[in-house]
Formats: C-alpha cells, structure tokens, sequence
C-alpha cells in the first residue's frame, strides 16, 4: 500500500475496501475518508460490514483488497503501530470480569505506553471524564450495571492519546442520563479526537455526528451529513392536517386532488377531527400548492397544519430501500 | 493472574498436596530404610502435581478470553502477538515456580522444628534438591508452553484443561510405554530415535537430582517449549476475531 496516495490531512482514508468470509462479502467496495476532528456515525442494519469494516480501521482484521489509512499510514503494513493511536470500544464490549475499573484502567493505560508516573493522574482524568471515578472505580467489572459497563469501555477508548476514537454500539443499554452524558462527553472532545461512532440509535447519530455513513449489504450508501443527505434522499415532504369534516368530504378531497397521496393518521368519531399526513414531491411550488388546496378546500375546517421535518431515520429508510431498488433492477 | 480466585485457591491446593506428599514420604523414611534418597523420592512425586495443576493453571489462559472476547481486545493494544504468547506464559511459569519453591520449604521447616528427625538420615542434601528443582524448572516451561498450546486451540476451557491433561499423562507414559514395546517384541527399534532413557521423564529427574546433567535432556526441554510456543502463536494469529 502506497502512503504517498494518501492525503496528510485526512485521519482516515479508505479506499476500495473489500471483505469476505467464504462466499459472503462482508464489505464490498467501501471509500471514504474522515478528516481529523470530524465526529461520523456509522449506520447500518445488522450484518451491515460496521464492525467489520471497524475492526479492519483498527488492525484486528485484515482486508481481502483496498487501502485504509489513518493519518496516512498504512493499517495492513503496520497495525500495531496504528493500535497506538486509536482507541477501539469494540462491539459487545469485553471486559475481564475479575479485575476492578481502575485496575483495568491502568492496566489498558500501561500498555498503551503511559509512563508510569502519568499513570494514575491520566487514569483518573478519564475516570472522571466518564463519571466513573466516584461511583465505580474500586468496583469489579463483573458487578457493573451495563450503563457503567459501556462507560469502562469508552473510557478505555480514550485512554492515551489517540487520534481515532472508534465506538462501536456505545449507547446501546445506557438509560437517558447516560446517554445525555454521552453526548456531553463526546461534546468535551469534539474537535479533539476523531470519532467514529457505529450505532443503531439514529436519533443519537443524529445528536452527535457531523457526518453519517450509511452501510448496506457491506456496500456504503450514503455519505454525508444530515442536510445534504436529506436533499440527497429525502423526494417527498409531508404534511400533517388536523381537520374537522366528515368522512365522506375526505373522499371527495382525494377525488379532487388525486396527485397527492394522503393517509389517514387518527380519526377522533365523536369530534369528527382527523389527522391526515400528506404525502408531495419536495419542490416548492407544489408545497405552496398543496397549502393553498388545504386552506381553500370549504367541507372542512383546518385545525392545524404541521410540516413533518425529515430525521435521520427517513434518510436511512430511503437510502436501503433506494440500494434494494437498484440491486432489483440489476436483476 | 493475581486477580483470579483459581491462582489462589490452586496455590493452597498444591501446598497442602506437596506438604502430605512430603509428611508421607518422611514417615516411611523414618520407619524403614529406603533405597533412595528423601529428596529424590520427593522429587519423583512430581508428576502428581504437575497433572493437576499445569491444567488448571494453563486452560482459560487464552480459551477463556477467546470466549469472552478479551483476547480481541488485548490484540487491539500495540502489542506484538509474540509479547502476548511470551507475557503470558512468562507469567505462568513464574507463578509455577514460585509455587514449586515454595514446597522447599517443607524440608526446611521439617529441619528446624525436628532436627534430630534431620539428623538420623542425609535428609535433604542442598545440592539433590537443586537438581530437582532445576528439573521442574527446565520441565515446567515446556509442560505449560503445552498447556497454553491446549488452551489456544479452542474457546472452552474445561477441554483445554483436558486436553492438556491427556497431552502430559502421554509424555509421562510414553517412555514407560516404549520400554513395555520394545520388551514384548524384542527389538530394540524405537530406541535409535526416541530412546526410552532420553526422554523417560523419570529417569532423568533422577539424573538432575544426582547432578547428571544430559545436554540432550535440556535440548530436549528447551526445543520443545519453543516449539510450542511457536504453535501457539500459529493458532492465536489464525483464530477468527
């Protein structure tokens, strides 16, 4: 692997990255690159390649074909040396179930090379950083809850000094305070370390990331953060209306306007109100269209008109579904 | 190690063994006459202990953390695979040998609390009992280089612990084994490659407890606990993570 085809700037540049296991291909094709100090989720249903691909960016598993750099050095040519460098919380978290958080700590500091007498005051900066000092760190791993659990595995992420942080299902088990002070954690490092943060909570990826990986079938499809991934995959808006009329008057309301689809969300039989989510093609005109068909259309009474704003997940949904697609039509 | 309750409790285990082993051995000297030297009777006992225990102490070395996962992590620390295959078994040896040093100190303590038992019989000569010891220390590094082979070849500990147990009770036997062969057919055949003196665990701890050093014995012990080692570190760089 040539280093000189890597850019300097980058943390992590991957290109072209394939891995099998027999006939499945775990990880097809994939490239991208991170730039240091980027926080970047990494999104995939199960069986995706994230953890694959995770482990092929921290030396665990080698690649069939591609390049992976970080901070333009070759993984594949010297994993160990690259080991210095990232911190890795892999997925399901294994912690020796006989030691105590701080033993481990400082164990796991150690042989990241802190110098014996920085070992305790680092150990216990990250302790502290990672609400762990007070409440855990005489306890024994195998008595922590699964909230203190992950903590122990992000805070042995981010010992040292590493320029990649690779959280692999970080919030997977913490209760909302500890996914708040997740986020908080990561908010002190932002800028910092790079992050890649692998999850299935997309509402969190949401909250943290600058950027989102989207993987499929081990191929990467989608790449960028949420607005121009929005423009990217998101081609239809909805509206929600909260109306009063009868039933029948919806019918004739599609009658009339048979290019816009609309779904009944919730009807209310007493109070005649309903709740309708109407589906259009994103451009603006036919926004202001459908606006002016709601208001102007007489049998019935607007109560509220809400536009639904697109989330991640709608972005998630779209770019599976999209790839499915095309994977169809190949066929 | 230190952090898991089996080092302890095997630790008792194997001191409480090695203490009626010795009061055993010391009540009969007292009694009869014997043949053979305390020291060298003591000594020849080793195969007791070492069936119980280098099982014990080598299985859930990598097995365990195989299962668990912990061996990933350990492989994502900048650490050469060879430093972790060399650490551990360093620190299985060490702890093996501090385990055998420690039941020298029977003979000692027998000695200072019953001298005159001590002195009716050349009790337990300095230089016998260095010769044993440098015994089990040439022999213990290649017994546990086997174990942690076991270990590394699967994910659950109780067969590795079986496995090595099958693997130590072959060494211990095959010499025995060879001997009985050779008897029954009359030939001797095996013993141009694999003679049954060169490698008859017994027979050449007597040997170092008399100060016999042979060096095909040492070469024997050495080649063997690398060779080990080595595949060890085959079966740690190909097992899936």
């Amino acid at each position: 692997m040539s280093q000189k085809s890597f850019s300097l700037q980058a943390a992590i540049e991957v290109e072209s990255l394939a891995k099998r296991y027999g006939k499945l291909c775990a990880v097809d094709e994939v490239s991208f690159s991170i730039q240091p100090g980027e926080v970047v989720g990494f999104l995939g249903p199960n069986g995706a390649g994230k953890s694959t691909t995770l482990k092929i960016l921290a030396g665990l598993l080698e690649a069939n074909a591609g390049r992976v750099a970080i901070f333009g050095r070759s993984v594949a040519e010297d994993p160990r040396a690259i080991g210095a460098g990232v911190g890795f919380m892999m997925e399901n978290n294994p912690l020796p179930e006989k030691m105590r958080v701080g033993e481990y700590l400082r164990f796991r500091a150690q042989m990241k090379g802190i110098a014996s007498r920085e070992l305790y005051r680092h150990v216990e900066k990250i302790m502290r950083y990672c609400d762990l000092y007070y409440q855990a760190r005489h306890r024994l791993i195998a008595s922590l809850s699964k909230g203190f659990r992950q903590r122990v595995g992000v805070a042995e992420a981010l010992l040292g000094t590493p320029q990649v942080v690779m959280l692999d299902e970080p919030t997977i088990g913490l209760d909302p305070h500890q996914v708040l002070l997740f986020r908080q954690l990561i908010e002190t490092f932002r800028g910092r370390y790079t992050f890649i943060i692998s999850s299935h909570i997309l509402s969190e990826i949401e909250a943290i990331c600058d950027r989102v990986l989207i993987l499929h079938q081990g191929r990467l499809v989608a790449d960028g953060d949420v607005a121009h991934l929005g423009k990217e995959f998101i081609t239809k808006a909805t509206l929600m209306v909260k109306l009063q009329c009868e039933a029948s008057q919806m019918t004739s309301f599609e009658q009339q306007y048979p290019q816009w689809k609309y779904r009944l969300l919730k009807t209310d039989l007493l109070t005649h109100s309903h709740v309708l989510a109407i589906d259009f093609p994103e451009p603006l005109e036919e926004k202001r269209a459908v606006w002016e068909a709601i208001f102007a259309y007489a049998s019935w009474k607007v109560l509220d008109v809400e536009e639904k704003k697109f989330t991640l997940e709608d972005i998630f949904l779209a770019a599976t579904r999209r790839y499915w697609d095309s994977e169809s039509l190949k066929l | 190690m230190c952090y898991s309750s089996v080092t302890y409790v095997v630790a008792i285990a194997f001191l409480f063994m090695m203490g009626f082993l010795f009061l055993f051995l010391l009540e009969e000297y007292t009694r009869f006459a014997q043949s053979e030297l305390l020291v060298i009777a003591f000594f020849k006992a080793f195969w007791i202990p070492v069936l119980l225990v280098v099982p014990t102490i080598t299985s859930s070395v990598f097995a365990g953390r195989l299962e668990n996962g912990t061996f990933a992590s350990l492989r994502v620390l900048p650490l050469r695979l060879s430093a972790i295959v060399l650490g551990n078994w360093w620190v299985v040896y060490g702890y093996y040998m501090t385990l055998w040093t420690m039941a020298l100190f029977f003979p000692w303590i027998t000695q200072k609390i019953f001298p005159e038992v001590a002195q009716q019989m050349p009790f337990f000569p300095l230089s016998y009992a260095l010769g044993g010891w440098s015994f089990i220390a040439l022999s213990g590094g290649f017994f546990i280089a086997m174990g942690l082979f076991a270990s590394s070849l699967m994910r659950s500990s109780l067969v590795a612990g079986t496995l090595t147990f099958v693997f130590l009770l072959a060494h211990f036997l095959s010499a025995e084994g060879l001997r009985q062969w050779e008897a029954l057919r009359g030939s001797s055949f095996g013993s141009h490659f694999l003679s049954p003196d060169y490698y008859g665990v017994f027979l050449q701890m007597e040997d170092f407890c008399r100060g016999i050093v042979d060096t095909r014995v040492v070469v024997f012990y050495l080649a063997g606990t690398i060779f080990f080692l080595f595949l060890v570190h085959l079966m740690l760089n190909r097992h899936p993570i």
